[in-house]
């Protein structure tokens, strides 16, 4: 292991201010897949997700400024910003997505066939209720329970204290239970009545 | 009531948790991001143009909306409260100067 491969990312990123080349493809092999797999639960599509970190490492190549140290945030952090900011823009543009186009997926192989297509089902439902959720739930949701980061990390990358994020993960799984009551996959509420979260 | 949504939370969380895990990327991703970037050479700007780059960074606003709504705010009570000063005008020397401007009617010259 060189000794680039041992910096954290904050000094890694002072090289790539400098033009580090070897610096950024330390920061790029730490990095890609975890900004992969947020871009891929963005977006839900293999390529764009693909294109989506690339673009943002690129900018990030191109103008290594623009995340500056002294403002304190990490460098993760950031970049979780960046990256999730980007996959918006591509879901903007690219609405609709439900209902259209087969949500990539990916199914354990060993499974038997009939429980194969029954957990594809479940799990494109699933997937097309997340997707359709409004844009800061769904951020919300994917910091907070898919990429197991803390409330107050989530709060900071989208820029909103810890009591609004609390809010936002709150109705993204309120709207995710009625959908998916809607559509018979959980026997949610049956009798009608409020559920209280907390 | 309460134990029936603690069921349903739970029931939620379950499934939720069975949602699918990302496909590995297709192609060896982080090669293909450090190639792209050896194709493309960061930007060296001008001493100048990166000073300037460096001190609009420092003016970043993140929440431009808000930030203009306050500097408005700001603008109509600062407006309201805050009398600008009035310079005190020389009534003498409007005396004469509307003296003047009478002679000069008086004197046919408009005419």
């Amino acid at each position: 292991m060189s000794d680039i491969d041992q910096d954290d990312d904050e000094g890694l990123m002072a090289l790539v201010n400098t033009g580090d080349h070897q610096a950024f493809s330390a920061l790029v092999r730490r990095h890609s897949e975890r900004f992969y797999h947020v871009a891929y639960r963005m977006c839900g599509q293999q390529d764009e997700a693909e294109d989506i970190v690339q673009e943002a490492f690129l900018k990030l190549w191109h103008k290594p400024g623009s995340w500056n140290a002294e403002r304190g945030a990490k460098f993760t952090t950031w970049f979780y910003r960046v990256v999730t900011n980007q996959a918006l823009d591509f879901v903007r543009k690219k609405k609709p997505l439900a209902g259209g186009e087969a949500i990539e997926r990916f199914v354990d192989e060993s499974q038997s066939q009939v429980k194969k297509m029954q957990v594809a089902q479940e799990q494109d439902v699933l997937e097309e209720a997340i997707q359709n959720l409004p844009e800061r739930q769904k951020t919300a949701l994917n910091l907070c329970f898919y990429e197991e980061l803390s409330n107050k990390e989530a709060a900071d990358i989208m820029g909103v204290g810890v009591k609004a994020l609390e809010s936002l993960l709150m109705r993204a799984k309120a709207g995710l239970r009625d959908e998916l009551t809607r559509r018979n996959f959980i026997g949610l509420n049956e009798e009608g009545g409020n559920v209280e979260y907390g | 009531m309460l134990s029936m949504a603690k069921n349903n939370i739970d029931e939620l969380d379950a499934l939720l948790a069975q949602r699918s895990a990302p496909p590995p990327p297709r192609s060896n991703l982080s090669e293909r991001i450090i190639d792209a970037a050896l194709q493309s050479k960061p930007k060296r700007r001008s001493g100048f143009i990166q000073w300037l780059d460096s001190l609009t960074d420092m003016f970043v606003i993140p929440r431009p909306a808000y930030a203009l709504a306050v500097v408005l705010m700001l603008g109509v009570v600062g407006g309201f409260y805050f009398q600008a000063p009035v310079q005190d005008v020389d009534d003498s020397y409007l005396d004469a100067y509307f003296l003047y401007m009478d002679d000069v009617a008086d004197g046919d010259e408009w005419l």
